[in-house]
């Protein structure tokens, strides 16, 4: 019986693959660059995870250009947690389908290449935005802030609140995250400078972008250095954990706090002055240029060589970098005093 | 002929078959993930023009196969009476050896023999702390799950290896020439072949059987349980090594966190194929329709860009139906005063 | 000869006392493995034996422990919940959402509504492993999948941060009373209480017996099935409140709340004697085991390994816990069949 049932299911299997041979596949369509735009086709946009308010803050600002462009709106598909697996078969169901473009946030770089590639050689129009996958394996890089600048400026908002003196610590995302790490060895290079000489960097630590985490590396930060004067915490999940704890533990209030914060959830924390300030770009800009970056790609006007230049619709002119990185913006720096003129910005639908 | 002559034959039947800890469906099960197999293809046919076609299948085939391979010895196991949860740990670390010893300058064949003894060194320590002390698997391969993917850390950090070899990357991506047939598929169809062979036809197979359903009384009747089960486990070591080492080469990189989670995805394809966590029932069939019920359900719902939490409720909704529905069908059977069917 | 078999071998009456001692003598010898390591850390690091760092250890186990606590019954019985995580992440996010939304609501409704909730969670659970007497590994771990894509449905991309949360929140789980953190009352409480049901009345030791014999807990007249419910209730009631304390404590609730958490207290529990095969545990094993596991990751965060060694360390003592835990117990048992 069990035998016979075998049978028949491996007869079954066998012949959905030979169906499968049988069957032309559909494959994507379309010359790579040229003669196509986003009005008559369909961009994917592939966040780290949809679970999360900037990714969606920036197929916000994606789909303005869309209806500023007057072309389709975007495909936003994704895990609802990071899932590196997950993304690639996003990737392989878009490319399938015959999207004529994919911009993806990478969770991995190397790991989505191969199917990226493999898009890229059915004809989609492959770019990155905010994590960068391997250079080969996309035309353009959109990022909301240059990686230097970012690094930079959160840490000189750290040096300027401890008056350029005192030990502090970091609190990053998951180790492995590759924007956080550009920032630390930003963060690092200005610190080099003899003016940040009194200033010295205790520890590391990696929150992995969850409260519990950061919060217990937070505590263990208070627990192992009792004379801390600084944090910067390079997540908002970080910031809004640190934050806690230091009220929690009823650590030394003189405490810095400073890094990325978001907005919508930590604007509060600037306005009863907890936080004196806290850095961001705009992800909806970035969506936005994304978006007409993608466009200019497809029509064939730019190639994603450096010098590149392209049209953002209402941001005005953008011109590729050197990689092929276009910065959409700059370093936001918010404070109480400017926060509330920003939360629309951040609008996710 | 009247309706009772059969049933007390059955009735008799019943009573000389050995005593399970749950009712033995070894054909209605298999027979029903068929059927939902078939419903499951029908239905991404019908729903997606891109669902039946030579490149969905040789794509999502070739994403499943890692998985795929990590089921041919948890199944082996689990009838067996253990578990190993450290089967996503030992793919991500084998992964990472595999990256390091290439980077290093080894040569493909070495490496990956490399990979296998480590994978299999691995499992045999899953194998010896469960035997030698005669603790629970579950329990030791909590540890070991850290362990593992620790010392993966340890040696890679956050870095990631990226210059895997082109050909072992070409193998665990692409299909033979001319056909849709991935390479990978080819090796998974190998591998479960031979494990199903052993399982069912073979008397190792039966003493598996034997060890899951009564470790004692297996015992006394010679079977060498410690011997066959440090075995199983060296096994399953090896191939997650093997699966972990495939992933590399179809994402073409090596990284510390590799395959994190896959343990529970393993396990539920083989709880949903039909096989008792309490050991001694399953069957290799039924696990391999599983996969392929899973497989094609992903497939279908990509395709049509489900949301993932979605798609993991439905999976959810898979396991508990797995279980409530024969069990419901059992009761109602028994209700109606005929034996459950073997 | 396994223990588990020789332990079956034996009549039911002298059992009794034998196992007894051997739980006995299970905990000692995790209490030595605890002090040994506590000792290890103080001489590692200096900062590790003051009385905030012992605060911090007790404050990071007091929610493994509530959750552990259910968890355990649920084994001792001879089943599993894997569904713990989904369930604190999901009443987390209710019990956080709610109050954010109406914050004029008094906190103790919107506790008793996350319990609630997490009555339900844990019930769906118990009914179809207790009527339909399916594996429970299945179930919980259908229901894994189930409830956490529900909370990620019911949640989309939403945080609930700390403040927008109403002031009185946060404090739930940082007020303390005399000295003591709010945390590890509730904990301590919930311990007792269960340690007191599980110990010291006929239902709460039939648990045990539900879980190393079945078939003689049914000879007995023992409730198999409502007591089988009854813990994946429980199980699920104290996930509801870990839920609230988990947003009290850690502040920023999302959908990811919890993902994997069910490993963190399997392994606390299991760490802490608790026997996946039933008929074998009990609270203080939780309560050491749950203290083990905190020792360690607090330890190890104040000693500069480097962060890249914490998983290996971690799931190295883990090992060498139970192997040492399993020796010091065969050899009370080889002591105990020859008494």
């Amino acid at each position: 019986m069990r035998i016979r049932v075998a049978a028949i299911a491996a007869i079954a299997a066998l012949t959905v693959g030979l169906a499968g041979c049988a069957s032309g596949g559909s494959t994507a369509n379309g010359t790579a660059g040229g003669g196509k735009s986003l009005t008559d086709c369909q961009m994917t946009m592939i966040p780290k995870n949809t679970d999360n308010p900037f990714f969606g803050a920036a197929a916000y600002g994606a789909n303005l250009a869309a209806a500023d462009l007057g072309g389709e709106k975007v495909n936003y598909t994704g895990t609802a947690q990071p899932d590196v697996p997950g993304q690639i078969q996003r990737i392989q169901s878009a490319a399938q389908q015959g999207a004529c473009a994919i911009a993806v946030s990478g969770l991995d770089p190397d790991a989505l290449a191969p199917s990226l590639k493999q898009a890229k050689n059915a004809g989609t129009t492959v770019v990155s935005y905010d994590a960068d996958v391997a250079k080969d394996a996309r035309a353009l890089w959109i990022t909301g802030a240059a990686d230097q600048e970012l690094g930079e400026t959160q840490f000189k908002l750290l040096a300027d609140e401890m008056g350029d003196n005192g030990k502090y610590a970091i609190i990053s995302a998951q180790s492995t995250a590759a924007g956080q790490n550009a920032w630390i060895a930003a963060a690092a290079e200005v610190a080099k400078d003899p003016k940040y000489s009194q200033m010295e960097l205790v520890k590391v630590v990696y929150g992995n972008d969850v409260p519990q985490t950061s919060y217990d590396a937070a505590v263990s930060l208070f627990q192992a250095y009792p004379d801390l004067d600084g944090i910067l915490a390079i997540t908002p999940i970080a910031l809004e954990a640190a934050v806690k704890a230091k009220q929690d533990q009823n650590f030394n209030p003189n405490l810095v706090i400073t890094g990325l914060g978001w907005p919508p959830s930590d604007g509060a924390l600037l306005k009863d002055g907890t936080l004196k300030s806290f850095v961001l770009w705009s992800p909806r800009d970035m969506g936005y240029v994304t978006y007409y970056a993608v466009n200019a790609l497809l029509t064939g006007q730019i190639t994603g060589k450096e010098g590149d230049t392209f049209e953002a619709g209402k941001l005005g002119t953008y011109t590729v970098g050197p990689n092929g990185e276009v910065d959409a913006g700059k370093p936001l720096v918010f404070t109480k005093d400017n926060v509330d003129d920003q939360l629309d910005n951040f609008k996710t639908e | 002929m009247t309706a009772t002559a059969p049933i007390k034959q059955d009735r008799a039947a019943e009573q000389t078959r050995p005593r399970r800890r749950l009712p033995a469906w070894f054909g209605p099960w298999e027979i029903a993930l068929l059927g939902l197999v078939i419903i499951a293809l029908v239905y991404g046919s019908l729903s997606s023009p891109f669902f039946a076609t030579g490149p969905n299948f040789a794509i999502t085939t070739t994403g499943a196969m890692s998985l795929a391979l990590m089921v041919v010895p948890m199944t082996m196991l689990m009838i067996a009476g253990e578990i190993d949860l450290s089967v996503a740990s030992v793919f991500g670390l084998a992964g990472v050896v595999f990256g390091m010893t290439l980077n290093a300058g080894v040569p493909l064949v070495l490496a990956l023999l490399i990979g296998l003894v480590l994978g299999a060194l691995a499992g045999f320590v899953n194998g010896w702390l469960t035997t030698r002390f005669g603790l629970p698997s579950l329990v030791v391969t909590i540890g070991t799950l850290g362990l593992y993917r620790g010392i993966a850390y340890i040696l890679l950090e956050n870095r990631s290896i990226s210059s895997i070899p082109d050909g072992w990357a070409s193998f665990a991506q692409n299909a033979v020439p001319g056909t849709y047939i991935p390479y990978a598929l080819i090796l998974f169809a190998v591998i479960a072949a031979l494990a199903a062979l052993i399982l069912h036809r073979g008397a190792f197979g039966r003493r598996i059987f034997a060890v899951g359903s009564s470790p004692t009384v297996s015992r006394y009747s010679g079977i060498r349980v410690v011997a066959m089960k440090r075995s199983l486990f060296a096994l399953s070591g090896a191939i997650a090594a093997l699966a972990g080492m495939l992933y590399s080469g179809y994402v073409a990189s090596a990284r510390a966190d590799n395959g994190t989670g896959l343990e529970l995805a393993t396990i539920a394809i083989v709880l949903i194929g039909g096989v008792s966590m309490f050991g001694g029932r399953g069957s290799f069939v039924g696990v391999i329709l599983a996969l392929i019920l899973v497989t094609a359900l992903t497939s279908l719902m990509n395709l049509a860009f489900v949301p993932t939490n979605i798609q993991n409720t439905v999976v959810g909704l898979l396991m508990i139906g797995a279980v409530v529905v024969p069990a419901i069908v059992t009761r109602v059977r028994l209700r109606a005063g005929r034996p459950s069917k073997s | 000869m396994s223990a588990e078999t020789a332990q079956a071998a034996r009549p039911a009456a002298p059992r009794a006392s034998i196992m007894r001692r051997a739980l006995a003598r299970r905990e000692t010898s995790l209490l030595a493995v605890l002090i040994l390591l506590v000792i290890v850390f103080s001489l590692l690091t200096p900062r590790f034996a003051t009385l905030g760092n012992a605060a911090q250890i007790l404050n990071s186990m007091a929610i493994t422990v509530i959750v552990g606590i259910g968890l355990a019954m649920v084994l001792m019985t001879r089943n599993i919940d894997v569904s713990v995580g989904s369930m604190v992440g999901l009443t987390a996010y209710f019990a956080a959402d709610f109050s954010a939304r109406n914050p004029q609501v008094p906190l103790i409704l919107v506790i008793l509504g996350s319990c609630l909730l997490g009555l339900i969670l844990g019930s769906i659970n118990g009914v179809i492993v207790a009527t339909l007497r399916v594996p429970s590994i299945m179930v919980t771990l259908g229901t894994l999948y189930i409830y956490r894509g529900v909370d990620s449905m019911l949640a989309g991309s939403r945080q609930v941060t700390a403040n927008s949360l109403p002031p009185g929140f946060g404090e739930i789980a940082s007020f303390s009373l005399l000295g003591v953190p709010a945390l590890v009352v509730y904990a301590a409480v919930i311990a007792i209480a269960a340690h007191v049901f599980t110990r010291h009345s006929y239902s709460g030791r039939s648990l045990l017996a539900i879980g190393s014999a079945p078939a003689a807990a049914e000879k007995l007249g023992i409730p198999a099935r409502r007591w089988v419910f009854l813990t994946f209730a429980v199980s699920g009631l104290l996930c509801g409140f870990a839920g609230v304390l988990w947003g009290a404590r850690y502040g920023t609730v999302d959908s990811s709340v919890a993902s994997g958490y069910e490993l963190t207290v399997l392994a606390a529990v299991v760490v802490g004697g608790v026997s996946v095969n039933g008929g074998n545990g009990s609270i203080l094993g939780v309560l050491i085991g749950a203290a083990i596991l905190s020792v360690i990751s607090t330890g190890l965060a104040l000693v500069n390994v480097s962060q890249f060694w914490l998983q290996a360390i971690q799931g190295a003592v883990i090992v060498t816990a139970i192997v040492v835990d399993a020796l010091i117990r065969r050899r009370s048992e080889a002591r105990g069949m020859r008494s």
